[in-house]
């Protein structure tokens, strides 16, 4: 495990895991390899293994991180059909996209990351998008707006 | 085969008019001769197909840019009488028919050099009288459903004058077609949820990825009233049900891999799920009959449905059909005939009227055999017909 | 037809497996026969016994029973020019697919499998399998082999299946 996965697996005990702030390596371990598989087994036939999208799919590699600069954004991550209606239960969505926020976002991710916690995922996956692609860039755009870059 | 035998069997006849005209007496002695033929006439179908009449979709697995739908009446007994017509429906389309309009839709997909160049997908519209294209319309976006024939991605609604067509980029949405002026109203996204069954006069629902439905109504300009997802009612792990159902009077039948069967009413705007029932009687349970195949289920015109059964079930066989096809009156929530088929079923479906006769694909040499529906008597085998993989059967409308 | 002969060795298999009816077996005829003579070759990664240390599997890739194919529905690449994880000549292999696990039998392991399809020439014709263990429905596209996966490939061809490791499953997830 190298550097990087070991810190994002400590980030996804602390969110998810209760009572556990800070894992062992084992634990650390186990957290990020059952992330990683629920990323294999529910998101990468059509997000590509590094998340780098492909045809109509989008692209999170590198640019995920900017949905986590409003909370509009943040919501829209949980909200997407492929998380929201996902067959992982809350915890393990939590997981998983923590992971993927952790492992594919580059530096389009600010350094003030708060990991979802279940119980987050739980209120925000009730509503799931229904015009996923007008809803996506409306809030790029108004991202773009905030942050004075191109998103 | 046969019409092999009918040129052979012209031979010895030809032989004879040429050894015996020469010494024939004279002309007047022969019969008349044949009538001069006109070239260039082309047959036509009745507007109304009768109740005998197929539709066999073979979409031509091996060579799927060439899939075809042969137009079929059961009620005959050679190949000669049986083929009334095909037409063609290019890389895994699926096709619906209304007697109503006259017209069987196809959704296809051509690329400019056949296997190669832009990809283009269309709504071709068949007249099913000369079974010639009579109009054509562009499906942008590359996205049309294409996968094993379904006949849950197309849907009449709005009185017959819209057309619903699933779409899966992998996002899934729903294009929606004016079938009277033979173009695109509107493109409706149906995120996670795939498929298009019926829902009130003008709206679809889509069944989702965590084991509800998402119910559309639409507004008169087809632009959306109002998405509604109903509450998860399965597990599309543990317990997932099959995308095909039967429906009858307004009810979708959906039968799941364990047995079990949905009843959901689609009467109105919001698709509204009933109590499950098993499709086993308890006594057999044992044996774990379960459905299996690809076109699994078709309904009659008596309220009844017909499910591909096998027993033995498990994980992986869900697909391979059976070789049984039991029938329910969903009234009485129970199995009313059991009938075992001559040879392995792949897919099923029942014709319409009072005297229902049950026609079955069979994968042993993708032949169909005929039943009748209501004592369960196998009646012909149907092939030869140049059929190779007719993996979806329809009842002409 | 070779459509018929790998459906129905499939199908003959299941049945001789795990049915006492015999009826079931009616109508299979000689297809049934010829499939029982079909030897299983082994691949080339080396055996268990001979390597300890190294890497097992052991099938033919050719063969609709080989483990990785657990839900493989279609054309084997390894008999169309490719291999069991790589595209024939000529061909385009689709980013976009689904994925399952299947249990390797010479190691104990399930493995995450990734079936990318290869696109852009009309059907390979070869080895047509169909298995289906852990497939769902399309209203599950993360999980099914009734889509055509040439998605986000140049044509929507379908020509034939690959089933690529792509991890180690989760023991107990």
């Amino acid at each position: 495990m190298t550097k990087v996965q070991a810190a994002i697996a400590a980030l996804l005990l602390c969110s998810c895991l209760p009572a556990s702030a800070s894992g062992t390596a084992a634990e650390n371990s186990r957290a990020y390899r059952q992330a990683h598989f629920d990323y294999q087994m529910n998101c990468q036939g059509c997000h590509a293994p590094d998340g780098a999208g492909a045809g109509s799919v989008p692209r999170m590699k590198g640019h995920v991180g900017v949905f986590l600069q409003s909370q509009q954004g943040r919501e829209y991550l949980v909200r997407v059909p492929g998380s929201a209606t996902s067959a992982l239960d809350d915890t393990r969505l939590a997981a998983v996209l923590n992971w993927i926020v952790l492992e594919f976002s580059g530096d389009s991710l600010a350094s003030d990351f708060q990991p979802y916690s279940a119980a987050e995922i739980g209120r925000m996956r009730q509503q799931p998008l229904n015009e996923v692609d007008d809803y996506r860039v409306e809030l790029l755009r108004t991202l773009s707006d905030a942050s004075g870059r191109n998103q | 085969m046969y019409q092999a035998l009918k040129r052979w069997a012209l031979v010895p006849a030809a032989g004879l008019l040429v050894s015996l005209a020469p010494t024939a007496a004279g002309a007047e002695d022969r019969p008349p001769p044949l009538p001069i033929e006109p070239i260039g006439v082309i047959e036509t179908l009745p507007a109304t197909y009768p109740e005998s009449w197929f539709l066999v979709h073979d979409a031509a697995f091996f060579h799927m840019s060439d899939g075809k739908v042969y137009v079929i009446d059961s009620a005959e007994d050679t190949v000669a009488e049986q083929v009334k017509g095909t037409f063609n429906v290019a890389l895994m389309g699926n096709i619906l028919h209304s007697a109503r309009r006259g017209e069987i839709y196809a959704v296809e997909t051509f690329h400019e050099r056949g296997t190669r160049g832009e990809r283009k997908d269309y709504l071709t519209i068949w007249d099913q009288q000369s079974l010639a294209p009579v109009a054509e319309v562009f499906l942008p976006g590359k996205k049309r459903f294409m996968g094993m024939p379904s006949r849950e991605t197309l849907l009449l609604l709005n009185d017959q004058r819209w057309l619903a067509i699933a779409n899966f980029s992998p996002a899934a949405s729903v294009t929606l077609i004016d079938l009277e002026k033979r173009e695109i109203i509107s493109q409706v996204p149906t995120p996670g949820c795939t498929f298009v069954y019926p829902s009130g006069d003008r709206g679809f629902s889509s069944l989702c990825a965590d084991g509800r439905f998402m119910s559309t109504s639409l507004e008169r300009d087809g632009s959306i009233a109002q998405q509604v997802r109903t509450d998860a009612f399965f597990s599309t792990d543990v317990n997932p049900i099959f995308e095909r159902a039967a429906i009858i009077n307004d009810t979708g039948y959906f039968p799941g891999f364990d047995g079990m069967v949905w009843p959901v009413d689609f009467s109105g705007k919001t698709a509204k799920v009933g109590e499950a029932w098993h499709l086993v009687p308890e006594a057999e349970r044992a044996e774990r009959w379960a459905p299996a195949g690809i076109g699994i289920i078709a309904e009659d015109d008596l309220g009844r449905f017909y499910v591909l059964m096998h027993p033995d079930a498990q994980d992986g066989s869900q697909n391979g059909g059976g070789p049984e096809v039991w029938v329910f009156d969903p009234k009485k929530q129970a199995r009313v005939a059991r009938i075992a088929l001559k040879e392995w079923g792949l897919s099923i479906t029942v014709s319409r009227g009072k005297e229902p006769k049950l026609l079955v694909t069979n994968p042993v040499n993708m032949g169909m055999e005929l039943y009748d529906a209501q004592s369960g008597d196998y009646i012909k085998t149907i092939t030869d017909i140049g059929q190779e993989t007719p993996l979806m059967l329809y009842r002409a409308e | 037809m070779k459509f018929l002969d790998r459906m129905m060795e499939q199908r003959s298999r299941e049945l001789a497996q795990r049915s006492s009816r015999r009826g079931l077996l009616k109508g299979l005829g000689s297809l049934l026969v010829g499939s029982a003579a079909i030897p299983l070759l082994p691949v080339a990664r080396a055996s268990a016994a001979g390597n300890p240390g190294q890497p097992v599997e052991e099938g033919d890739p050719s063969s609709c029973d080989y483990w990785r194919y657990c839900a493989i529905d279609g054309f084997l690449c390894d008999c169309c020019g490719g291999s069991a994880n790589t595209c024939p000549p000529g061909t385009e292999m689709s980013p976009v697919t689904w994925i399952g696990t299947c249990l390797n039998p010479a190691d104990g392991r399930n493995y995450v499998i990734s079936y990318n399809d290869c696109c852009g020439k009309s059907s390979c014709g070869a080895c047509l399998c169909q298995r289906d263990e852990g497939d769902r429905p399309p209203y599950r596209p993360d999980a099914t082999n009734d889509i055509n996966w040439c998605l986000g490939t140049s044509s929507a061809a379908y020509h034939c299946s690959t089933a690529i490791v792509v991890g180690v499953a989760l023991e107990d997830s």
